[in-house]
């Protein structure tokens, strides 16, 4: 047991008292109060918890806002008009101080949304890939969660879903978001958080890639303040033959943590996580991820991109696990760190635990300067120094968004790692 | 158009510092084209990075002037926006940046601190056009990260279409000819020929003479020792091929 709670950690046991009376008895009741236990009797995770060393949220949130009660219309609608979709036609689907908002959402053919506090919705699937987890970001959504969305793609989507997560009271927020693709079909998410500065968010997503299914998710974390907390975890299995392209952009949030926990379950599956990052100034961006081969000839690969200045931080943990039999696996891992002047820091941590034989897996890490011979070539062309180290910045970052298939979408990327760089003016 | 009075020059290494140039001068009108001709380490392409700005090398004594300005005072993009253009010897790969948006972004540049209106771009595009076109350089390759990927005759080429877009004062080419088999030297040396005209001058350093059977010099010094230790006119080009650098540099 946690005998020393924090001030945050009592907060977050009354908080689930009061969840708690509230339960309408919904089939996912049953798993909050055990999750919600889990996570009590360790508190939040500190650096002498080996995956959290280098992000100690005990030390961090000392404090924590009062949760966001439910999201008052007229503010949400305003924000939702300053924010119109990434991607032109997509469909939206609006979780709102962790609250799915129907009115403001949208679905289309082989998509189904429902609300995971709807006794009728059917969440057979919610929480399958998140059972056996002890992650403690996790089991506290799991246990707190104030509502989100159940997402069936049964067949080829045909416009790029967005979900927005909203925060608009300085609060604490934790949406819950399942999101299965059956086999065969094919979908692709842009997934934002938009909020107020002073939000700390621990949203948790779980998406099931079916067999001969594909998905594409983008996870934007654009530039806020640095006040604002976002933690994001998200579990994914891939079946048979199925493919998941992963994209993190992390900007602006004081303090960040995106994490992947990945299962490749199904053989000759694909899963490939890119993640660009810009941590300027008291920004402390962490990108976990964790992938697990337990199938034949699958392919994972991660690629990261940080680009850090003014005391700014960026953490990279990478973990491949091939279990015993995941024969022909090939897995890869590379973190590229860019130091915009002497006073960032980067760690990263590979970790390859491998228990089959036949297999491929790497891990690269590199961290540097600026090129000074880049920066020279370009000059001798008639760019000014500042204009040739930020088109050489840029073009670093935007290395992490090769995959990005939508065009518009990816210049519009850019345009925020862009932005980042002009924070505290970096360069 | 240039002018390089008795230019001491050195570099920091890991030993101290050592003096490269030792007391050049040189002496360049409008229209014409000098060759540098010299054996390794003689301080060839010192002389071109310090033309164009490179970093870490200290001038200690001499003076050089680029229209009657004084080029030392100037960083590289002055340099290059007031018409120097340095062919590099070793063309750098950018990952990244593609070819087509650093072309844009060093015209425009250019013209913007010459005061010049930057070019739209369906102007731009024709200029690229008619550079690529005159050097063999495919779209494709435009579409590029710049030099990633080119071998070493494309990254050649990419540099003298770069120099007939900018269209500078004095060209600078760095061993231009090392790297090339013949067809890309003849392309390349076709490229610089075009763009010979009386108001635009050229420095050519080179360690072989077969570059200049097709970019023809009117000057052909001999550079040893951080020095000029002879000037002539193509014929001592010709003879230093015959005989080697050897007489110069025990004169050194």
């Amino acid at each position: 047991m946690n005998n020393n709670p924090t001030e945050a950690e009592r907060a977050l046991a009354d908080l689930f008292e009061a969840r708690k009376a509230g339960f309408a008895g919904t089939p996912l009741d049953a798993a909050r109060e055990s999750a919600f236990s889990r996570f009590a009797a360790n508190g939040l995770p500190h650096r002498r918890v080996e995956a959290y060393k280098y992000t100690d949220l005990r030390a961090r949130l000392r404090e924590l806002p009062g949760a966001a009660g439910a999201p008052d219309a007229a503010k949400l609608a305003a924000v939702l008009a300053d924010n119109p979709p990434l991607v032109e036609g997509a469909a939206r689907i609006v979780i709102a101080n962790g609250r799915y908002v129907p009115e403001h959402s949208s679905t289309m053919a082989n998509v189904t949304v429902a609300s995971l506090l709807d006794p009728a919705a059917d969440t057979t699937r919610v929480g399958k890939l998140v059972a056996e987890s002890d992650d403690p970001l996790t089991l506290a959504n799991v246990g707190l969660f104030e509502g989100g969305v159940v997402i069936n793609v049964t067949g080829e989507a045909g416009a790029p879903l967005e979900i927005v997560h909203v925060s608009l009271d300085d609060g604490l927020v934790m949406g819950r978001t399942a999101v299965i693709v059956a086999p065969e079909a094919r979908v692709s998410v842009v997934e934002r958080a938009i909020g107020t500065a002073g939000t700390v968010a621990n949203d948790l997503t779980e998406l099931t890639v079916g067999a001969r299914a594909k998905a594409s998710w983008i996870r934007i974390e654009a530039g806020v303040g640095d006040k604002t907390v976002q933690l994001g975890t998200l579990h994914t299995e891939i079946d048979e033959e199925g493919a998941l392209e992963h994209l993190t952009v992390s900007t602006g949030a004081g303090l960040s943590r995106n994490q992947i926990f990945a299962s490749i379950v199904g053989d000759e599956a694909d899963a490939h996580f890119r993640a660009a990052t810009v941590a300027i100034g008291k920004r402390h961006v962490d990108n976990t991820m964790v992938v697990r081969h337990d199938a034949l000839n699958s392919r994972s690969s991660e690629v990261l991109r940080s680009a850090v200045g003014h005391g700014g931080t960026a953490i990279v943990q990478g973990r491949i696990i091939v279990d015993p039999g995941a024969q022909k696996t090939d897995a890869r891992m590379m973190s590229n760190a860019l130091f915009l002047d002497d006073s960032g820091e980067v760690v990263n941590k590979p970790e390859l635990e491998i228990f089959a034989d036949d297999v491929q897996c790497g891990h690269g890490a590199t961290s540097g300067d600026i090129d000074e011979e880049m920066v020279f070539y370009l000059r001798a062309r008639g760019i000014p120094q500042a204009t040739a180290r930020r088109l050489l910045v840029e073009a670093f970052l935007v290395e992490a968004l090769d995959r990005v298939e939508d065009e518009a979408l990816r210049e519009g990327l850019a345009d925020s790692l862009r932005a980042a760089l002009d924070l505290e003016g970096a360069l | 158009m240039l002018a390089i009075e008795n230019l001491h020059a050195s570099v920091e290494d890991g030993e101290g510092t050592r003096e490269i140039l030792k007391g050049l001068d040189l002496e360049i009108w409008p229209g014409e084209v000098h060759a540098i001709m010299g054996p390794n380490g003689a301080g060839k392409s010192t002389l071109g990075n310090i033309i164009a700005g490179k970093d870490g090398y200290e001038v200690t004594e001499g003076s050089v002037k680029f229209l009657e300005e004084d080029l030392l005072e100037m960083e590289p993009e002055e340099r290059a926006a007031a018409g120097i253009f340095l062919a590099f010897q070793y063309p750098v790969e950018v990952p990244g940046v593609a070819t087509m948006t650093f072309l844009k972004t060093a015209l425009n540049a250019q013209r913007e601190a010459r005061g010049e209106k930057a070019l739209s771009t369906p102007e731009f595009m024709k200029a690229v056009k008619g550079a690529a076109d005159k050097l063999g350089v495919k779209q494709e390759m435009l579409r590029r990260p710049i030099n990633v990927g080119f071998s070493g005759g494309e990254k050649k080429r990419n540099e003298i279409m770069q120099m007939a877009l900018l269209e500078p004062k004095l060209c600078v080419l760095d061993e231009t000819d090392s790297g090339l088999d013949i067809d890309a030297l003849r392309i390349v040396s076709e490229g610089v020929n075009s763009l010979r005209s009386p108001e635009r001058s050229f420095l050519v350093i080179t360690h072989y003479q077969r570059l200049l059977d097709y970019i023809e010099p009117d000057f052909v010094h001999v550079l040893a020792g951080g020095k000029i230790v002879r000037s002539g006119g193509p014929e001592l080009a010709k003879e230093l091929e015959a005989r080697g650098y050897a007489e110069f540099l025990e004169a050194a």
